[in-house]
């Protein structure tokens, strides 16, 4: 097959006539404000986005889960040593005992 | 893709993954790549759209193409011309669908009548804007693939060797559907307007000498 060299100047000459570049001025500035607003949709959606991302990476680092791992564990110690009371646990204490000593009576 | 700083398991990678692709090819900078092809940009969607809501739409759908393949763009050896070429492709889907629609509205209207809808005036007049939506409509029944090439060749005046690396084809490739597009324009031409083209060759074969 002959590749490109079937050459057609008068159609070459149209296209281009009727392609002309005339792109007037109140479309262009329509353009150029569709630019602007596309850009700043972009660049102000850029910082969330990467806000975002630096927060998931910061999250799945291992010293992070290692760090939380600690600080459960102290606050677990913590709680234990601390003995605080409940109100609801006194309460729920008090049942169990009761319901022992009920068993321990009907036999 | 192992990516420093993050040790996460296999299935978990898909999160940050985009985001590593982005810090590994810094290299897309709007302003070095883009911003001097605006006004290049804006005239060959202008040419082939012509009408302003359509460009403009047109040209947003450009930015958004360019903007998601950023760091295809920026590695590209010629992103001026793939930046043309993504203009021109956006520009020639709008104008299909433009023209797939008045086909669907307006069936009984003559092509030149359907494709000079909403079209602005032309400075040439009404001669001007019959020729332009006639070769506006012909344009819009090629492959897009042959229209891209026929566009970026002859309008856009892009040699083969940049069309081939931008459309990911051989250069013969690009030739024969630069060939072929504008043998099936004059042919389209020749039958709807032959007073338009009677000095044409629209040769009855794309093979010719």
């Amino acid at each position: 097959m002959n590749t490109g060299t079937k050459k057609n100047p008068e159609m070459d000459d149209l296209l281009r006539k009727a392609l002309a570049d005339d792109l007037p001025a109140d479309v262009a500035s329509g353009m150029r404000d569709r630019i602007g607003r596309f850009r700043a949709a972009r660049t102000g959606g850029e910082a969330p986005e990467a806000g975002r991302a630096a927060a998931r990476a910061w999250l799945f680092r291992r010293t992070v889960w290692a760090a939380l791992s600690i600080l459960m564990l102290i606050a677990g110690i913590l709680l234990q040593g601390a003995r605080s009371r409940s109100a609801l646990a006194d309460r729920i204490s008090a049942i169990k005992a009761q319901y022992a000593s009920l068993e321990t009576t009907r036999r | 893709m192992p990516v420093p700083g993050f040790d996460l398991p296999a299935p978990l990678n898909y999160i940050v993954r985009d985001r590593a692709d982005a810090v590994e090819n810094p290299g897309f900078d709007y302003d070095v790549l883009v911003k001097p092809m605006e006004p290049r940009m804006m005239r060959a969607i202008w040419r082939i759209v012509r009408q302003r809501e359509a460009a403009e739409d047109a040209l947003q759908d450009a930015l958004a193409i360019i903007w998601k393949k950023r760091d295809a763009v920026a590695r590209h050896p010629n992103p001026q011309a793939l930046i043309l070429r993504i203009s021109v492709s956006t520009a020639i889907d709008s104008l299909r669908r433009r023209m797939r629609r008045l086909r669907h509205e307006t069936p009984g209207l003559p092509d030149d009548e359907r494709a000079g809808d909403g079209a602005p005036p032309v400075t040439a007049g009404a001669e001007g804007r019959d020729v332009r939506a006639a070769v506006l409509e012909a344009i819009s029944r090629l492959p897009k693939r042959q229209a891209t090439a026929v566009l970026l060749h002859i309008v856009e005046e892009q040699p083969y060797e940049a069309i081939a690396r931008v459309m990911d084809c051989s250069e013969t490739t690009v030739r024969v559907h630069v060939l072929r597009g504008r043998a099936k324009l004059a042919r389209r031409l020749a039958h709807d307007r032959p007073d338009l083209v009677g000095r044409i060759d629209h040769g009855g074969k794309e093979s010719g000498s």
